[in-house]
């Protein structure tokens, strides 16, 4: 096998933990690495990456949308040209509640965002893949510290796939909300954005509805009523002004307990213009 | 995904633009809740002290970043050096806020408004404060007008189509308008309660 002759290196390296935009640098409470799940990727194949976070006990850092209070967890990854990087997927958040009843969607212990990256067919054999991540995130206890971190990771190619970093990936791969094109999605919406009608392929339980407003909106309210196989949600929204930008979506983050009893989640995108 | 993606244009979501607040809007447009506290000189301040003045109430927490940045960047301070008929007071309902930090805090950033000690929490839990900054408007009448973020960047990294719903807020009041951006979804720090 050629591959196995190959020097293969996955760099998982913290570059940088870049210094916060203020004091408090060395009180800071998060880890991060940036993982692939191949060590050697076949070129037309697609690999996993994750950024993931370790996060110390009793700090907590934030979902894509962190509630009433906290920033977002937010990681973007540079990639070579002709080499497509798919949108970062949020593991299912923790839903907290502080004093003051202020309500908060993110992580404790640790959370690995991940993002699928799609190698061109004519991508060289034996020519290393070089990707960038950039990371910033609020950890918060008592007290909030910004942190972000540059983080780079090389993938080699090679004429066969070999896994990497296979029990990490397996662990948080369930937590990730599946997605409409999923073809395992157990769901079906229709209706008006503030009357929506989710009707499941079967009866479900627990069903909690997280907002992501695009920028320029808030979610107001979102009422959300489910019985057997039909949930309802209303999202009540309003614009802050300033201009509307083209392709806002409303997304949604739907959760429910699944028949073995884990806790699984869809993700939709509920486009918001009104087509002219 | 397309029979939704369909449904919802020939639904006009246009609609959706327009559909005014249903949440509890309760204290907004009506009597602010009194107050009386002491700021980071030991003075007692009363929001009874200002009547027939505009106010504004910044919740503030000198750990938060949030707050740090907008100090750094001056946004506050120039705000309400700007207004000067404005009443501008800061409220620090931190659970370990002391008259010394707030004092430290305004030296610090050349501040010039009082920072009122709500470490007792009665001020913030009467405003429903839940992030630091938050930021709420109250018109000559004494009624609350405005309430949320100091404006849409959170991260500070706007260049252009930055908003300061403060500042425009008060310009409406001060040309005898309606506050058209009445309520936003402050961000920040959560307000550290006891």
């Amino acid at each position: 096998m050629r591959s196995a002759s190959l020097l293969c290196v996955v760099c998982a390296a913290l570059v940088t933990l870049a210094a916060p935009a203020h004091a408090a640098d060395a009180r800071q409470h998060v880890h991060a690495s940036f993982l692939a799940d191949v060590k050697t990727v076949k070129p037309g194949d697609v690999f996993d990456v994750g950024i993931f976070l370790q996060i110390d006990p009793d700090w907590h850092i934030y979902w894509e949308n962190p509630g009433d209070s906290g920033s977002p967890t937010r990681a973007t990854i540079t990639a070579p040209p002709g080499v497509a990087v798919e949108s970062m997927r949020y593991p299912l958040p923790e839903e907290f509640t502080q004093p003051g009843d202020i309500k908060g969607y993110g992580y404790t212990d640790e959370v690995m965002l991940i993002a699928r990256v799609n190698v061109p067919p004519d991508w060289p054999r034996g020519k290393p893949i070089q990707l960038t991540a950039q990371v910033s995130w609020l950890n918060c206890k008592d007290v909030c510290i910004p942190g972000k971190a540059v983080l780079e990771l090389t993938v080699e190619t090679g004429d066969q796939n070999e896994n990497a970093n296979s029990s990490l990936f397996a662990k948080w791969h369930p937590r990730l909300p599946l997605r409409v094109k999923d073809r395992t999605v157990p769901l079906t919406v229709d209706g008006p954005v503030n009357d929506l009608k989710v009707r499941w392929n079967a009866p479900v339980k627990d069903v909690k509805v997280f907002p992501v407003p695009p920028e320029g909106v808030d979610v107001v309210s979102l009422d959300v009523s489910h019985a057997d196989t039909t949930t309802t949600i209303k999202p009540v929204l309003r614009p802050l002004g300033g201009e509307k930008k083209p392709g806002a979506a409303l997304g949604l983050l739907i959760t429910y307990e699944a028949e073995n009893g884990q806790r699984r989640g869809v993700r939709l995108s509920i486009p918001l213009q009104s087509g002219g | 995904m397309r029979k939704l993606f369909m449904t919802l244009v020939a639904l006009g979501l246009i609609a959706v633009w327009t559909v005014n607040s249903q949440a509890d809007q309760a204290s907004l447009g009506q009597r602010a809740p009194a107050f009386t506290a002491q700021d980071q000189q030991g003075k007692t301040v009363s929001l009874s002290d200002f009547a027939g003045k505009i106010v504004v109430l910044e919740w503030i927490n000198p750990d938060c970043p949030f707050v740090q940045r907008h100090a750094h960047d001056h946004t506050m301070k120039d705000l309400a050096a700007r207004y000067k008929d404005v009443i501008w007071i800061g409220v620090n309902t931190t659970k370990s806020a002391t008259n010394p930090i707030d004092a430290d805090w305004a030296k610090q950033n050349g501040l010039t408004y009082p920072i009122l000690n709500d470490s007792s929490s009665q001020i913030g839990q009467a405003y429903g404060a839940k992030t630091t900054p938050h930021m709420f408007v109250i018109d000559r009448k004494g009624n609350l007008v405005y309430r949320g973020a100091i404006d849409n960047d959170p991260d500070g990294k706007k260049t252009s189509d930055k908003i300061n719903y403060v500042q425009r807020a008060l310009d409406e009041l001060l040309a005898g308008k309606p506050v058209s951006i009445p309520e936003t979804k402050s961000y920040g720090c959560a307000v550290k309660y006891r």
